[in-house]
Order: C-alpha cells, then sequence, then structure tokens
C-alpha cells in the first residue's frame, strides 16, 4: 500500500487498513525510544500517540504530503520522545539529525496543539457512562437520535437530544476549567 | 431546550458547517464580540477534537493488538505446527462451490445438522473465508477478531480429516449496537452477563458441516479494550422463540503478556526494604544485585577438609543444592555451620533475571507473583524448577504441577493460583530445550565464581591474618628484649650512682655482677645496695638507701612525670614515648586515665615524642630535656613522614631515632590492620544478616510473609549491619 493509499484510506475514514499498514514502522520507533532511555511500555505509547497526531493532520484538508509517511510519523515520535525525557529530566543518549524534508517547527505545533485535545480526551473518558456511550452511539456509530432513544431507553428523540447536548455541556466545561487555568496551551 | 444548550447546538452546526448564509455571518460576528462566547466555542471546538482522539483509539489498538499478534505468530506461536502459515488480512470470496452462506442467507441445516436457526442468526451478514484444510491459517474479521486455523483440524461428519476448500464462515457482534440490533441476549439461565463480544464460526466442505478436531482447537483472539477477570467462553443454545441462551461455559486460557524482564523484581520478598532500612540505594541495581547474588557462594558444598582458616572448595554437588553457612576462626570464636534445604541459590535467579528469558513466561508479571511465593516455599528450590523445566506451558497447569508437591501449608496458595486460569507465553519446543540448557549451565557456573570469589578474598584475609600474627609476635619479642636492656642498662647506671655517693670505688663496681643470682657475693652491704637498687628501678620509686656501716646515703630520684594530649579521643591512636639519652632504647609510657604517666629517673634526660594518628595522617609533638611534671594540653601537630624523621633525628641519636621510626611504622600497620579486621567483621555481620532477608524459609528465623510487614518481635534476628559495608565484591564476568 503506498503513502497516498494510506492517505485517501484515512480521508476516507476507513482507518484499520491504513493503521495496519502504519504499524510496520513500530519496530523502528521502539528501537529508537529504548536506545534513548525509554521502555517498551514507553515506545508503544509514544507511537499510538503519534497515530493519532498524524491521522488528525492527514485528515487536515490541505494537507500535502512531502516526506515519506514513515518520515512524518518518525519525526512525530521523536519530538514527543524528546519531550517526555525533559518532562523526566533526562537527557537523550543519542543526538538526532535532521529529517529530509520535515519542518520540525510545524509538528512541534502540532504536538503543541494536541495538548488540550488529550485533556478532553481524559475528560470524556471520566465522564458518566450513560453520556459516553451516548456519544459515542452517535460520533462513533453514526446512529440517529431516533434510535439511540430507543436503545438506551429515552422516552423521545428530542430527549435523547437534548441529553446529547448536556454530555456535550458537562465536557465542555471541564475543558473550560482547564483551558482557563492553563491559558500558555 | 434550555437556552445553554441550545448555544451548543448552534456552535455544533457552526463547526461541522451546517450553518450557512446570513444565520452563519450573524453568528461568527456575534462570537467575535462575545469573549465568553468564544471560549465557548473554543472548549467546545476542544471537545471534539478530544472525541476525535477517543474514536481512534480503538482502530489504533486493534492495529497494536494485530501486530503483535502478527509478529508472535511468526516466531511459531500459537502451538502452531509446521510452516506455510498463510496470513489473511481482506476477506476472500469463496471461489470454489457456491457459497452456504451468503450475506444474511442461510443453509438449511445448522453446523448441527439441525434446521433450527435463532434470529441472530439472520440478524448478521456472514463473512465467508476460502481456507485450505490442509494449511495453517490466520483470518481476521472485520471486527478484528484473530483466528488461527491449523491445518487438518476439520472433521467430517465420519470423522475424516478434511483437505482441500473449505468455507469457514463467521459472524461476529463485539458492540452494543450490533448486538442490540440482532436480538441477542447477555444472560445466562436467565441471569445477566457481562459481554466481551460474541461470534458464531461454521465450516462447511462441499455443503456439509464440518466439526473441529478437539486435539487441534482453532485459537481464536477476540479484540477488547480491557482485559477483565472472570470472563469465560459460554456456548450459545438456541431456543424455540429464536433467542440464544448462553450456557456451559468455560474459564478462559488468557495469553500472558510479556513484559521487560529487567522492570520485574525476582528477589525475595521485602529484600530491598531491609536494604533500604540499612541506608542501602536500592536504585543502584548493581550493588542490591552484588548483594544478593554474593551469597550464591553459600551453596558450595565443602567436602574437603578445613585446615586452618583455609575452606578448600570442591564443584558445585547438584545432588545436595543446600545453603551451608560457615565461619571460622579468627573472626568467630567457634567455626559455625548451618544449613537449609529450602533456600533458594541466588545463581539460579541469577541464570532467569536477564535478557535472555525476555519474552518468555519468566518475563511476565504473573510469574514475578509466584516467585515471591516460592521463596517462602518448603521446597523453594524444587517448585522453582517445577516452572524453570515448563515453560511452554500455560502458568495455571504449572501451578497445579507445583501443587501437586508435598508443599504442606504452601499447596492451598498454589491451586489459588491455578484457579486463575492463567495462560501461557508461547516458544518453541527448540526454545524451551535452549533455556533449560542455558539455565542450567549458568547457575552452576555462577555459584562456582561466587564460592570462588569469595575463596579468593577470605584466602588472601588469612594470609593477612597470619603475617599480621607474625609481625606482633616479632614486635612482642623485640619490645620484650629492647625492654629488658633498658633495664640492665638504668640498673647500671643507678648502681653505679648509688655505689658513687656510698664511696664504693669504680674499681669495685667493675666486678658488679649482672643483675641475676648465678654469681658469688663478695660483700654483704654490696649485695644490700644491689636489692634495693633493683628494687627501686623495678617500682621507679627514689632510691634511699643508707650504709650500714658508713651511715652514707645513697638517693636516686624518681618523679612523676604526665602528658595530656588535647583532643586525644579524636585521633585513631595516640602513643607518647619517652627518649632517654643515657638508654638504648625508648620507653612507651602508659595512658591511665586520660593521662600519659611515667616517673623520670634524675639520672638521665629525657626528650619527649608524642605521635597521632587520623585519616591516615600523624600528628606531632616532640620536646627536649622534659621536666618531671604535669605537661597539660600538648597540642600535636600535623607533620609528613619526611619530617618526622628529621624531627626525631634532631631529638635524639641516629641509632635511637631508627628505633623509634620502627616503632612508629608498626603501630601504622597494626593501625590498618584493625581497620582490615574491622572490615571483615563487618562483611561477615552483613553476609548473616542478609542470609537472614534473603532466605525466608531459613530455620529458626520467621519473617512475614508477602503483603504483610515483618513483625517488630522478628527484628531482633534481622538488625542493621554495624556499619556495613559492601559484601566481598562478587566479580564483573560472574
Amino acid at each position: 500500500m503506498s503513502d497516498q493509499n494510506i492517505l485517501e484510506f484515512i480521508r476516507a475514514g476507513k482507518d484499520n487498513a491504513a493503521l495496519n499498514r502504519l504499524y510496520r514502522y513500530y519496530p523502528t520507533v521502539q528501537k529508537m525510544i529504548v536506545a534513548n532511555g525509554g521502555s517498551r511500555a514507553d515506545a508503544e505509547d509514544i507511537f499510538q500517540e503519534a497515530l493519532i497526531i498524524c491521522i488528525k493532520k492527514f485528515r487536515t484538508p490541505g494537507f500535502q504530503l512531502i516526506a515519506g509517511l514513515n518520515t512524518y510519523l518518525f519525526s512525530v515520535c521523536r519530538l514527543l520522545w524528546m519531550d517526555e525525557l525533559k518532562k523526566r529530566k533526562k537527557q537523550a543518549f543519542v543526538e538526532f539529525g535532521p529529517q529530509a524534508g520535515i519542518e520540525l517547527a510545524d509538528i512541534e505545533a502540532d504536538i503543541l496543539g494536541e495538548t488540550q485535545a488529550r485533556v478532553a480526551e481524559q475528560v470524556l473518558v471520566k465522564l458518566k457512562d450513560r453520556c459516553r456511550q451516548l456519544l459515542l452511539l452517535f460520533y462513533q456509530g453514526r446512529m440517529k437520535l431516533k434510535d439511540i432513544a430507543r436503545k438506551m431507553g429515552y422516552s423521545s428523540e428530542n430527549t435523547a437530544r437534548n441529553q446529547k447536548y448536556k454530555c456535550l455541556e458537562a465536557a465542555r466545561d471541564q475543558v473550560k476549567e482547564w483551558q482557563k487555568n492553563n491559558p500558555e496551551f | 431546550m434550555r437556552e445553554e444548550l441550545e448555544r451548543i447546538q448552534k456552535i455544533e452546526r457552526l463547526l461541522n458547517g451546517q450553518l450557512a448564509g446570513q444565520e452563519r455571518v450573524d453568528f461568527e460576528q456575534q462570537i467575535a464580540s462575545d469573549p465568553g462566547l468564544q471560549a465557548d466555542v473554543k472548549a467546545q471546538q476542544t471537545v471534539l477534537s478530544g472525541l476525535e482522539r477517543l474514536l481512534l483509539r480503538p482502530g489504533i489498538k486493534k492495529a497494536a493488538f494485530r501486530f503483535k499478534w502478527m509478529r508472535w505468530l511468526l516466531r511459531g506461536g500459537a502451538g502452531l505446527v509446521g510452516i506455510g502459515i498463510v496470513v489473511t488480512a481482506c476477506l476472500f470470496l469463496f471461489s470454489g462451490n457456491r457459497p452456504v452462506y451468503k450475506g444474511k442467507s442461510l443453509p438449511t441445516l445448522n453446523e448441527s445438522g439441525k434446521k433450527q436457526w435463532a434470529y441472530a442468526d439472520t440478524a448478521i451478514a456472514a463473512q465467508s473465508f476460502e481456507v485450505n484444510g490442509a494449511k495453517d491459517t490466520v483470518i481476521e474479521t472485520k471486527g478484528g477478531i484473530l483466528l488461527a486455523v491449523p491445518a487438518g483440524c476439520f472433521l467430517d461428519k465420519d470423522g475424516n480429516r478434511v483437505t482441500g476448500k473449505v468455507e469457514f464462515v463467521i459472524k461476529e457482534a463485539l458492540d452494543a449496537a450490533t448486538i442490540v440490533k440482532s436480538g441477542l441476549s447477555t444472560t445466562s439461565d436467565g441471569k445477566l452477563l457481562e459481554t466481551g463480544g460474541m461470534f458464531f464460526l461454521d465450516a462447511r466442505h462441499n455443503g456439509g458441516a464440518l466439526k473441529i478436531d478437539p486435539q487441534k482447537y482453532i485459537y481464536a483472539q477476540v479484540p477488547t479494550d480491557s482485559v477483565k477477570a472472570g470472563m469465560q467462553l459460554f456456548h450459545g443454545e438456541r431456543m424455540a422463540d429464536g433467542s440464544i441462551n448462553w450456557a456451559n461455559p468455560k474459564p478462559i486460557e488468557h495469553d500472558l503478556v510479556p513484559v521487560d524482564i529487567n522492570t520485574l523484581n525476582f528477589y525475595p520478598p521485602h529484600f530491598l526494604k531491609h536494604l533500604a532500612d540499612w541506608g542501602y540505594d536500592t536504585k543502584n541495581k548493581h550493588l542490591t544485585d552484588s548483594l544478593y547474588y554474593s551469597l550464591a557462594a553459600l551453596f558450595v558444598v565443602d567436602h574437603a577438609q578445613q585446615t586452618g582458616t583455609r575452606i578448600e572448595l570442591d564443584s558445585v554437588d547438584t545432588a545436595k543444592e543446600s545453603l551451608l553457612v560457615q565461619v571460622a576462626k579468627p573472626y568467630s570464636d567457634v567455626t559455625m555451620s548451618q544449613s537449609a534445604d529450602c533456600a533458594i541459590n541466588p545463581a539460579k535467579i541469577k541464570a532467569i533475571w536477564n535478557d535472555k528469558f525476555q519474552n518468555t513466561l519468566i518475563a511476565t508479571r504473573e510469574f514475578e507473583e509466584r516467585l515471591q511465593t516460592i521463596h517462602f516455599s518448603v521446597l523453594a528450590p524444587h517448585t522453582l524448577d517445577v516452572y524453570l523445566n515448563n515453560l511452554d506451558k500455560p502458568l495455571y497447569q504449572i501451578d497445579s504441577l507445583a501443587a501437586s508437591q508435598d508443599l504442606r501449608g504452601d499447596r492451598e496458595i498454589f491451586l489459588k493460583f491455578a484457579a486463575r486460569h492463567d495462560g501461557r507465553v508461547n516458544i518453541t519446543k527448540k526454545q524451551l530445550l535452549q533455556l533449560k540448557k542455558y539455565y542450567q549451565t549458568k547457575w552452576k557456573l555462577y555459584t562456582l565464581a561466587a564460592a570462588k570469589t569469595q575463596r579468593e578474598f577470605w584466602g588472601k584475609q588469612a594470609e593477612l591474618d597470619a603475617k599480621a600474627d607474625d609481625r606482633r609476635a616479632r614486635h612482642g619479642t623485640d619490645s620484650s628484649a629492647a625492654a629488658e636492656r633498658n633495664f640492665e642498662q638504668e640498673f647500671s647506671i643507678n648502681l653505679k650512682e648509688a655505689c658513687r655517693q656510698i664511696g664504693w670505688k669504680e674499681s669495685n663496681l667493675n666486678t658488679l655482677p649482672p643483675a641475676t643470682y648465678t654469681v658469688q657475693i663478695a660483700v654483704t652491704g654490696w649485695c644490700n645496695i644491689d636489692r634495693a637498687v633493683e628494687a627501686s628501678l623495678a617500682t621507679r620509686e627514689t632510691l634511699d638507701y643508707t650504709d650500714g656501716e658508713t651511715g652514707k646515703k645513697a638517693v636516686i630520684k624518681y618523679s612523676p612525670v604526665s602528658f595530656q594530649i588535647a583532643n586525644a579521643d579524636e585521633y585513631d591512636k595516640v602513643l607518647v614515648y619517652l627518649i632517654p639519652d643515657k638508654l638504648n632504647s625508648f620507653i612507651n609510657v602508659a595512658r591511665q586515665n586520660g593521662q600519659y604517666v611515667e616517673k623520670l629517673n634524675e639520672l638521665i634526660q629525657y626528650s619527649l615524642f608524642c605521635i597521632g594518628y587520623k585519616n591516615g595522617q600523624q600528628y606531632i609533638y616532640t620536646e627536649k630535656n622534659i621536666k618531671a611534671k604535669a605537661h597539660p594540653n600538648i597540642q600535636l601537630n600535623v607533620m609528613p613522614d619526611e619530617e618526622v624523621k628529621l624531627k626525631l633525628t634532631a631529638l635524639t641519636d641516629k641509632k635511637k631515632a631508627e628505633k623509634v621510626n620502627e616503632e612508629n611504622a608498626y603501630q601504622q600497620a597494626e593501625l590498618l590492620e584493625q581497620k582490615r579486621i574491622k572490615a571483615n567483621v563487618s562483611s561477615l555481620q552483613l553476609r548473616n544478616a542478609l542470609v537472614l532477608i534473603a532466605f525466608p524459609c531459613w530455620i529458626g528465623v520467621d519473617v512475614a510473609r508477602p503483603a504483610a510487614a515483618p513483625a517488630a518481635t522478628r527484628d531482633t534476628a534481622i538488625r542493621k549491619p554495624q556499619q556495613a559495608r559492601s559484601p566481598t565484591p562478587v566479580s564483573e564476568d560472574q
């Protein structure tokens, strides 16, 4: 599967095949992270975070691939790991050379931008089960509110709609609070 | 709907591009002028961004799961035999005979040969795969279920193995929506279950239903966000009303997930805690390993005769792998020997706690947990070997094997482990044999290496002990001889003076016998003065003798002198010497009650030489022709060796200066010697303390089991070693 194919699959929402292909780059990332003081668990976490960042980036309208997908993915992993090492107050053992064709500043901006989204994700994970289930059925399952209402036992479609927005409101308020306390992000 | 919720709805429509025309322009203007609304939009955008992440997670986890499983399979896992594993990542269209299942259509008879179908059978579309019955195949469904189908696993109705094309059908309901839509229940005989996913399998050959050979099971891995304990595999029974009842639960053997073996803790329970309490840096694994592995030396069986303080070593006797603790003189008044059969040789732990055993059952949290219990087991070495000899088996089977030994009270614990039904980490037979061989070779090598290091060290110490003994003996002899000579000389001086005072002529003195009783005495008076002088000298009391005939007196005064060294207790050792001008050797002044006291003979001039030792340096004070009085608060000053020698030469003649130098050298050597002995004693104390915490089954010490802190009363046996230092080093290549 070529890089262009992978991009097309991702943009079409057919993530599974694309992700399976991208996961073949994992061993290189694991090697890099382990060589720089990380564990295998660190490598898995970093790689999965990088996949999220990359996929969201690839879906951005107007995104153009300059270097190879693996190069982009690897660069994201590197920067994520460097950030992690800084947080752990450690130095990288290996000096990283430049990766051809990648503007690291762009990637750094993407990583920084993802900080808020990570917080929002945690907020959503901690929502009440019914709230989370409703949101997932709507956004992931792409179920109509009418069907959600029936499945979850709401009296009507309107009730389900109201409930959906209440759940979004709960999540939004928590995120707003965080944004207020962390204006630097 | 409340106003706030309507606002959220409007923002959502804006972000989704559903707001158009003037409505959109107006709303954007409103946002631009309202900071509160701006914050709401930003937060809602972030929530949607977070939602996007959440929605990506399952796909990524699935991809991770598939990647690991494929890599594991390609390394020969899953118990699959042979070559030619075909990995499929896409659906195949069945290209053989007309498929029996197509979409939601069903064959006449179900997989059991009956006409009964459930509502779910019709509600869920089939995924059909063409499988070659003679080859190993791996299949992945749309939902991410991975199935390993071994070659020859299909049997026809007569029990014959089926080769050739097989239609392998799967229907899956892994998410809540599908389960609900297809009318599947989550109940078993009326009881509510929590589902981890449902699926249906069927295999057909030429339209006929096939069975699965129970000796060659199909291995299925169902993706999940989190593994929950207690999950079981239920079989679906079609009911008359079209529903499915879940029955015949069987525990699921979940494969173990290896972790980095270097993140696990294979030390005995509380070992690190005790070391931390004793002040050791337990984050320094090199140190903690060194402390623990050095004890492997105690597992060498000593067949040879003990000679003096040397313990001769033999090779490791595998028939008798028991702990043997011995201490010989001079570090113990008796030669102590105690043994314990239950202790695990640390060399065995070293042999498995390394990268060689990565990605095996040893490198799992589950094994780490069991090892904590094994350390306490009455048959610890044998129990450990049960696990190490069966690395290819599921953990629950090994637990059962362990429980079948005569473990007395420990049996229950291993049965509980077995009940968890923990699975395995797949390794090939070849790997198993290689690991067993590696283990058997390495632990013996490590044991011998540890013993060799210990032997070399203690052998060297024994040599040094002997040398020190010789040196002390020689010094004792020399000191005695010097004291005797001094006595004779002072006696001679005193006698000469006494005789002079009484009026004896010198010529008479020439015939004075030596101070023994072996010569003839010519004159009674002479004999008495001789005795009087000797007695005065022996007690260092003033001689006050009156000649009975002439009435003349002979008086030789002895006056007390004392020296008090400032801050004497701060020195490792302080010595005070008097160097008499008329005697050949120095006098070592004795210490009494914090002062150095002596009595000076008025006929002799003395010079003072004080020396203190501290941290390898010398501190000196000298004074010529000291007076017989108290000399308080003498300050010692640091001085290098060469200067000390010069000082001595200025103080006295060359010969005496040399003698004082020799004495100085001896005292310094003794200081070092005492330090060495102290360090060795400390080392042995540490070893004894380590033995108590490294071998919890040690006889006579009841150390608490895991998850319980040791009781206070037990700590009398596990005292912090006094000024403990590192143990006898274990060399790098061990």
